[in-house]
Order: C-alpha cells, then sequence, then structure tokens
C-alpha cells in the first residue's frame, strides 16, 4: 500500500501540471529578471560525489536501495531513436544501446566493477567444456521466452551468429570479431542447449551473443540480409528483457516502454520507462531541473558539471573515471616520425618534454577532482592487471631537461638553443600537423599545450581542427592527413580483442602505422588464448614495448557524469560500454520516498 | 495575374535545377557518409564498408549519382536512403517541416502584429515617451544574441515552474511523451510558449523599425497630406491610404524573413530541443548524411522560390500600379 501510495505521489512530483497555468506569463516576467543569477540550490545531495569508483566492488552497489513496484522514469537519451539494430554497424551506437539493453538478451552482464557475470535470468550455465577446438556450451533456462512466449532458443542463437560472422558480405556488421572465429553452432535438448566451436581460439568468449535479435521474427523478414535490414528500422516487436516497446513517436524523439509481463526473470520495478532524445547535451540539466527528464548521462565539461552541481539536493551527480581514454598518437607514415634510424629518439623525446599532469590540471581537473594519469594503453585502473607501463621510460614527465639531452646525445642540433631542430644526418624536423575534433575544447586545449611544449624543443607544431575524424584517423585518398592527433579509445572488460586491431602491423584500427613483431607476438598471444594470467603478461608486454618505441601516450581516462532524481533508486553509472540502463529491471522509486 | 504568377514559377524551374546540381556538387564533396563508421572502435570491416558504400549509391561517378538522386526523386518520390538504415528520409523531412510550422507560424503572425502596430504607433508620435519606450524596446531585441535570451528565458521559466509547482512551461522538445486526451493539447501549448516568445521577439525587433521607418515615409508624402485637405478623416487617411503602402516593404521583408525561418529557426530549435527542419540540417552536417543534407537544402530552395512569388504577389495587392503593369 505504502509503494501504490508513494508511486502516484512520485507521478504528481514528477511533472505536475494545472490546466488554469495562463497566469503564467506575468509571473514568469517577473522570473525572467532573476533568470540571471543561475541556479537556486546550494550544497549537494547525499552521495553526490567525484571520486572515482568506476571498476570497484563498490560501483556494483552504489545507489542501491529498496524500491516499490510502479512508477515510471523519464531517462535521457542524445540521439534520436533511429536505428533498433544494435548488431549493424551504423546501429552501433551508445545511445541506442541504453534502450535496446531493456529489451534484447545477453549472455553475460558487464557490470559497473568490470566484472562479466552470467547472466542468470537467461542462463542456466555458460560453459567452456573444450579447449581444442574450443567448444561453449550455453545452457538456456527453460522459462526464458521472448514477450510473445516463443522460447528463447538454439536459433535465436545461430541467427545472432550468421549475421555477424561476416559469411554475407551484403550484411553491414558493426563487428564480426568473435563469431568469426565460430565454426559452428547448433542445438540440443529441445534448442534449451547451444554448442558454439570455435575453429580458432577465441579467449573473449563472454564478449558474445549480446543484445540478441529474436530469430523467429527474423523469419518473417526474408532471408538474413533482409530481416537484419529490417531489425535496423523497425522496433523489435517482441521482447526478451523486463521491458517491451509500448510506442515510438514520429520523430523518433521518444520511446515508451513497459514492463514486460513475460518476462522469465526478477520482473522490472517500474511500469513504465522514457527514452526522451535531447540532442544537444547542454540543454540537459535545465530539462533536469524542469523535471522533464529524471535522468541525464552527458559528457561532462566545466560549465554543465557546475550547472548540475548548483542544483543542490535536486540532483544526486556522480563523476567517475571511464573506459574510454584519451591519448596522443604520432603517425609513422611521416618521414621525420617515422624516421628509421633516429625517428624513435625524436618520438620519446617529444613525449617525454610533454607534460601529461599540466595537460588534465589545465583541463578535466577543473570540474574532475578525482582526475589523474592514466599509465597504460590496454587496461585502466580497476581492471585485473592494470600496471604502470608508462613513467619508468619517462613518457609524459614533462621534463624538458632530459628531452633536450636525449636529442642533444643522438646528434640533433638546436635542441636546446630556441632555433629550429635538426636531425643527425641535417634534416630539418618539418612542421608537425596535429589535429583534434572540431569542437571539442578540451582537446583543443590539450593540442596547444602539447604545441607550446614542443615549440621549446625547436619542434613546430600546427594545432588544426577535423571535423571528420574518422576520415581523418582512416587517411582514405592520397597521402596522410595528421603527423600527431589526439582522440580517445574505448577499452572494454575484453581487452584482449579489443586491443589487437589498434597496435599489430596492419591492424584495422592502426591508423599511425606502428609496426613491431614482438608486439604482433604479444597481442595475438593473448587474444589467443583463455588464460587470464597469461593474456595480461602479454597485454602488458605489448604495451611497455609500445612505450619504449613511443607512439603512443595515454593521457587520462575521460570522465564520465551521470545526474539524476534522487527518488530513484539502483540507478548507478556504468562505465563500460553498456552504460547506466545495464540493470534497467532494477530501477525503481526509492520506498523512502513515498 | 495569374499570368504573371505563372510566369514567375516557370522562370524558378531552371534555377531549381541548376541550384539542386550545385548543391549535390558542394555535399557530395563535402561529406563522407562513412566517415563517422571508420572512426568507430572497432571499426567495420571493408567488406561492410564495402555493402553501405553500395547501398548509398556512393561507388558511382559525380554525374550517375546526381541522374540517380535526380531520377529518383522525381521519378519515383524517393528522397534516397539516408546512412541510418532506420531513417526515412522522406518521411523525416515531412515531421521535420510540421515541427517547424507549428513553431513558425504563431511566431511571425505575433511578431508582425506587434511589428505593425508598434510601428504604426511610432511613427505617428514620433518622438514622444511612447515612441522612445517601443524604439529602446525594439533595440533590446535587436542586439540580444537569439541563443542567449533563450537561455535566459528556458532558466526563468525553471524558476517560475519550481517556485509555482505548475511545471506547465516546458523547456525541451515539441511534446511531452506518452500523454493523452485534452493534456495533448495543453502540454503542446506548454512546450510552444518559450520558443514563440524568442522567435516572436527576434523577428518583431527588426520588422519594427522598418515599419516605422516605412510609415514615416508615407507620413511625410503629399498625396496623404492632399488626402486629408480633401476632408478625409485621420484614421481613414492612416489606415486607407497610409499603412496600406507603408506594408510593402515589410511585406518584402516578412516574405523573406518567414522563408529562411521555415528552412529551420536553427538556434531556436536547437536549444528548445524542436525537432524542425533546423535541427535536421545540423544533425544531417554532423553525421555527414548526403541524402538528408540534400533533401533539406531542396526544400528551402523551394520555400525561398515560392515566398518570393508569395511576395511579388503580394505587392500587386498593395500596390495598384504593379497589377496594372
Amino acid at each position: 500500500m505504502a509503494g501504490a501510495l508513494g508511486t502516484d505521489r512520485w507521478r504528481s512530483a514528477a511533472r505536475p501540471r494545472r490546466s488554469a497555468a495562463w497566469s503564467a506569463a506575468a509571473a514568469a516576467c517577473a522570473a525572467l529578471a532573476l533568470a540571471g543569477c543561475g541556479g537556486s540550490g546550494s550544497g549537494s545531495s547525499s552521495g553526490s560525489s567525484d571520486s572515482n569508483i568506476a571498476g570497484t566492488a563498490a560501483a556494483d552497489t552504489w545507489n542501491s536501495a529498496t524500491v516499490g513496484k510502479g512508477g515510471k522514469v523519464t531517462w535521457t537519451i542524445e540521439k534520436t531513436m533511429d536505428n533498433w539494430n544494435l548488431l549493424s554497424a551504423d546501429g552501433n551506437t551508445f545511445d541506442y544501446g541504453q534502450v535496446i539493453n531493456a529489451l534484447a538478451p545477453s549472455t553475460f552482464i558487464t557490470n559497473p566493477s568490470y566484472s562479466v557475470t552470467l547472466n542468470s535470468d537467461l542462463l542456466a550455465s555458460a560453459t567452456e567444456t573444450s579447449t581444442n577446438p574450443e567448444t561453449v556450451v550455453y545452457k538456456i533456462k527453460p522459462n526464458a521466452v521472448w514477450s510473445d512466449g516463443s522460447p528463447i532458443d538454439a536459433d535465436d542463437f545461430v541467427y545472432n551468429w550468421q549475421v555477424q560472422n561476416g559469411s554475407d558480405p551484403n550484411i553491414a556488421a558493426a563487428s564480426t570479431t568473435g563469431y568469426q572465429e565460430i565454426k559452428s553452432v547448433t542445438g540440443s535438448d529441445g534448442g534449451k542447449t547451444v554448442t558454439a566451436v570455435f575453429g580458432s581460439t577465441f579467449s573473449d568468449w563472454k564478449a558474445l551473443f549480446t543484445t540478441m535479435l529474436p530469430a523467429h521474427i527474423a523469419q518473417e523478414h526474408g532471408n538474413n540480409e533482409q530481416s537484419f535490414a529490417w531489425f535496423q528500422s523497425n522496433p523489435l516487436p517482441v521482447s526478451g528483457g523486463p521491458f517491451e516497446v509500448s510506442s515510438v513517436s514520429s520523430d523518433h524523439t521518444s520511446v515508451i516502454l513497459n514492463r514486460n509481463p513475460k518476462y522469465y526473470g526478477a520482473p522490472a520495478r517500474l511500469d513504465q520507462i522514457v527514452f526522451r532524445a535531447i540532442t544537444d547535451a547542454s540543454q540537459e540539466p535545465t530539462a533536469l531541473q524542469n523535471k522533464e527528464v529524471d535522468g541525464i548521462y552527458p559528457q561532462p565539461e566545466l560549465n554543465l558539471v557546475t550547472q548540475v552541481k548548483n542544483m543542490g539536493d535536486q540532483v544526486t551527480w556522480k563523476i567517475d573515471s571511464g573506459l574510454s581514454f584519451e591519448h596522443i598518437d604520432f603517425n609513422l607514415k611521416n618521414a621525420a616520425l617515422g624516421n628509421a634510424s633516429w625517428g624513435k629518439t625524436l618520438r620519446t623525446a617529444m613525449f617525454t618534454a610533454t607534460n601529461r599532469q599540466d595537460i588534465i590540471d589545465k583541463t578535466i581537473k577543473q570540474f574532475d577532482s578525482g582526475s589523474t594519469v592514466l599509465n597504460s594503453r590496454m587496461l585502466v585502473p580497476g581492471q585485473k592487471g592494470y600496471q604502470d607501463n608508462v613513467t619508468q621510460f619517462g613518457l609524459g614527465a614533462g621534463d624538458l631537461t632530459k628531452a633536450r639531452q636525449e636529442l642533444t646525445s643522438a646528434g640533433f642540433k638546436n635542441a636546446a638553443s630556441g632555433g629550429h631542430l635538426t636531425a643527425p644526418d641535417g634534416t630539418a624536423i618539418p612542421a608537425l600537423a596535429m589535429k583534434y575534433t572540431v569542437g571539442n575544447q578540451i582537446r583543443q586545449n590539450t593540442c596547444d599545450l602539447f604545441a607550446a611544449e614542443m615549440a621549446q624543443l625547436g619542434i613546430t607544431v600546427n594545432v588544426s581542427p577535423t571535423d571528420n575524424l574518422g576520415a581523418t584517423l582512416a587517411q582514405t585518398g592520397n597521402g596522410y592527413s595528421y603527423d600527431v592527433i589526439v582522440f580517445a579509445w574505448v577499452d572494454t572488460p575484453f581487452p584482449a580483442s579489443a586491443n589487437q586491431p589498434l597496435y599489430t602491423t596492419n591492424g584495422g584500427s592502426n591508423f599511425g602505422g606502428y609496426s613491431n613483431a614482438q608486439v604482433d607476438n604479444w597481442l595475438n598471444a593473448a587474444a589467443g588464448t583463455t588464460d587470464s594470467a597469461a593474456q595480461i603478461t602479454n597485454l602488458n608486454n605489448a604495451d611497455q614495448q609500445i612505450s619504449k618505441d613511443a607512439y603512443t601516450l595515454p593521457l587520462y581516462q575521460k570522465p564520465v557524469f551521470l545526474a539524476f532524481n534522487p527518488k530513484i533508486g539502483n540507478v548507478r553509472d556504468n562505465t563500460t560500454s553498456v552504460g547506466p540502463t545495464y540493470n534497467i529491471g532494477e530501477w525503481g522509486l526509492k520506498s523512502s520516498s513515498s | 495575374m495569374f499570368a504573371f504568377a505563372v510566369r514567375r514559377l516557370l522562370v524558378s524551374i531552371p534555377v531549381f535545377i541548376v541550384s539542386t546540381f550545385l548543391v549535390f556538387l558542394l555535399v557530395a564533396y563535402g561529406a563522407d557518409p562513412l566517415g563517422q563508421l571508420r572512426a568507430k572502435n572497432p571499426p567495420p570491416s571493408q567488406a561492410t564498408l564495402n555493402a553501405l558504400a553500395n547501398q548509398l549509391y556512393l561507388n558511382h561517378n559525380l554525374v550517375d549519382r546526381y541522374w540517380h538522386w535526380f531520377t529518383q526523386l522525381f521519378g519515383h518520390g524517393s528522397w534516397g536512403p539516408s546512412i541510418n538504415a532506420g531513417v526515412d528520409v522522406g518521411q523525416l523531412l515531412w515531421t521535420s517541416l510540421q515541427l517547424t510550422i507549428r513553431l513558425v507560424v504563431l511566431a511571425m503572425v505575433v511578431a508582425v502584429l506587434l511589428a505593425v502596430v508598434s510601428g504604426v504607433i511610432s511613427a505617428t508620435r514620433q518622438y514622444s515617451k511612447l515612441d522612445y519606450s517601443i524604439t529602446v524596446i525594439g533595440f533590446l531585441f535587436l542586439s540580444l544574441p537569439v541563443f542567449w535570451f533563450a537561455m535566459l528565458l528556458k532558466q526563468a521559466a525553471v524558476n517560475f515552474n519550481n517556485s509555482t509547482g505548475s511545471y506547465f512551461l516546458s523547456t525541451y522538445g515539441a511534446n511531452t511523451p506518452g500523454l493523452t486526451g485534452w493534456s495533448v493539447f495543453s502540454d503542446a501549448i506548454g512546450h510552444l510558449i518559450l520558443p514563440t516568445i524568442v522567435l516572436a521577439m527576434s523577428s518583431y525587433a527588426s520588422w519594427s523599425r522598418f515599419q516605422r521607418a516605412s510609415m514615416l515615409d508615407v507620413l511625410g508624402s503629399d498625396y496623404l497630406r492632399l488626402a486629408r485637405a480633401k476632408g478625409l478623416s485621420r484614421r481613414k487617411v492612416m489606415i486607407r491610404h497610409g499603412l496600406r503602402t507603408a506594408l510593402i516593404p515589410l511585406t518584402t521583408q516578412v516574405a523573406l524573413d518567414v522563408a529562411a525561418i521555415l528552412g529551420g529557426a536553427v538556434l531556436t530549435e536547437q536549444v528548445f530541443g524542436w525537432q524542425g527542419m533546423g535541427t535536421m540540417l545540423i544533425n544531417g552536417i554532423n553525421a555527414q548524411d548526403s541524402n538528408v543534407i540534400l533533401a533539406w537544402l531542396t526544400v528551402a530552395a523551394v520555400i525561398v522560390i515560392v515566398f518570393n512569388l508569395l511576395a511579388d504577389l503580394l505587392y500587386a495587392v498593395l500596390d495598384p500600379r504593379i497589377r496594372l503593369g
């Protein structure tokens, strides 16, 4: 009874409406005069903090609360819901994932602590029964059904494998990693046991079969290529998650999900979740304060965070360090940076002169006091095996004297004189083009600071924006389009498969043209073993070698920012690519608020 | 009159076709629809990129691509695929245009009425306290950046809502999802008020100055003095002979401005989260979605042509000399 009462009160508090509000105009004029004064609150809501807990056990229980059943929450996404197929290349977007998490079943759950646990609502077990050939057996729970009553079974696994294994060139899947290693997927036990046999070892098999599409719906819409395309433009007509689609607005700016009555796990606590698209992040705090939305998850920047902090007890907010990290990369296609005899010395000196702490102090630390330098390319603090693979090589120390000494002792000229740096063979070091994403003030500041430091070594760095990071990195067409660049990679709880394409010779995302046979071996070995200790050793070996080669310089983990109505319980940040809705079925209105 | 309108329309056709070709070239050279996909981690395979390039007709030469786009549009009514498979460009265009019209019509009516009334009053009471007051208000809104004014208004609305607990004024989007019945209408009004004020006041500011200057010109003319000398009442002279003539310059300005705003009140839409034409253009450019950009530019071109025609026709209504000519 208390829960029901609480629900009603919540609803009225969430967005009370008054038909006789036409007298608003006069009062609004008065309010306009006060508007410049900013937020009305002071202090912060209990629980709000910028101390990083991502990757720790505490992250899994933050904001845990006893919640009542019922009620509605409106959550913000930053894109209009234009694509419903998270497995497709153009639909594989974080914001779409926030909605799909509530609808499509996954075999494993990626938690805020970066642990990966079995989805015990869906599966009784998932076991690697053999390593040669690698074989994984999934036991689906008998009561696991789609919302139309059709069982979730082997057919679903087969379909999701087929559309992602790269066998059909006309299916634009987001990634074929892992699926292309699978040789066969077969069902038994009435379809409730699924056996996947791999052709070659894939260590991160727990990353597979996520946000699965329903095979029986696919069958109604043609062959695999046709049905895969159909899933892109149509909301899932059935759900395998705690909610199901109720309606989608014609302009795709809102999606209403209702509780899935056929859900086979614990029923969702909320009656309804509404996702609203706010495509301009700077407008999110106002919408939150005006109770038009109950939660936001924008990319933090100073003004936005300050605005939310000023709301006081009206919101709970949390800043954490994410799995995404900023880094400076060299392009080894540049004749100087990639020079076989002295390029490595030049790069090492440049990174030695780069003061990472100074960059952090002058950028993100202004709103995230807990931010620190990141010392690994492969793992972030909190992930098992994280260690400092950078500072021991002097990179990022901002040690100008040491950098000059390195250059001078290697035969470079003018490193300390303030003149133009010249290589040992007499080559004048050319001006370097450094790129950042247009409109990203933090990256622009990073570039400017880097350029100023390089000027002290006699190296000219010309900073300019790119409005197409993808094209700049991929360097389509002739030549190359950057010498130095700052951007972000997103780490995952599956570091072996994620890092392999970034640093192996001719890897798909090895944009700077780095090549080291030892690194290739280590990364391939990491991706090819299921032994986590061996994986970590190999990853750290590769990381240290990349530091020795001074190819890239990790800067810091990008902060992530969550803010929501304090009445919502069990909402917490999940800094992995899964996002805060990883546990959306547990969200609810705190019983204490009733 | 009819022949005049048809002649103007016929002249517009080649202008329209040439403009679509130029726009197509600009978009084709400026936008890389697959750029965002290449930056993903992990990036899609080359086979995936090839499949998408094929779907988007990117692997043909420019002339072929333009002809394909042109014939698809005028032969089959298709605006072509978006890089986002879930987006029907035609439907997006229609939804965006509807939203922009909803936003613009009321604002423009309010702005025109305010501008005409205040412009006439200012002119007839030149250098009076009222004239100075109206002038100050006009210049105030003329000099306020739209973005800043909108943000200020939003914060004022939030403060108002929080202090009254009514939450009638909304700051984002065109409606609240999931409402039914009467509340849909009142909710729509609540969403319309703030952007309408911003759009109306920013347009009113310049138009009122036009109207004042134009009215002052007319008031000093000989024919108006003659009309008064012949014994017509001041009211009749002002409204029938003075205002009618003084409306001509404003008509031109309003027609051109409305055409531009229908193409998207970009800043207002952005701040208030209206998924109208302006937002459609910005999203299309950000995503480098060439067919979306092309669709927007085509419709914007049509709107400009139509409103120019409309302005010409209104001249004829207001000024008999044009009708006779």
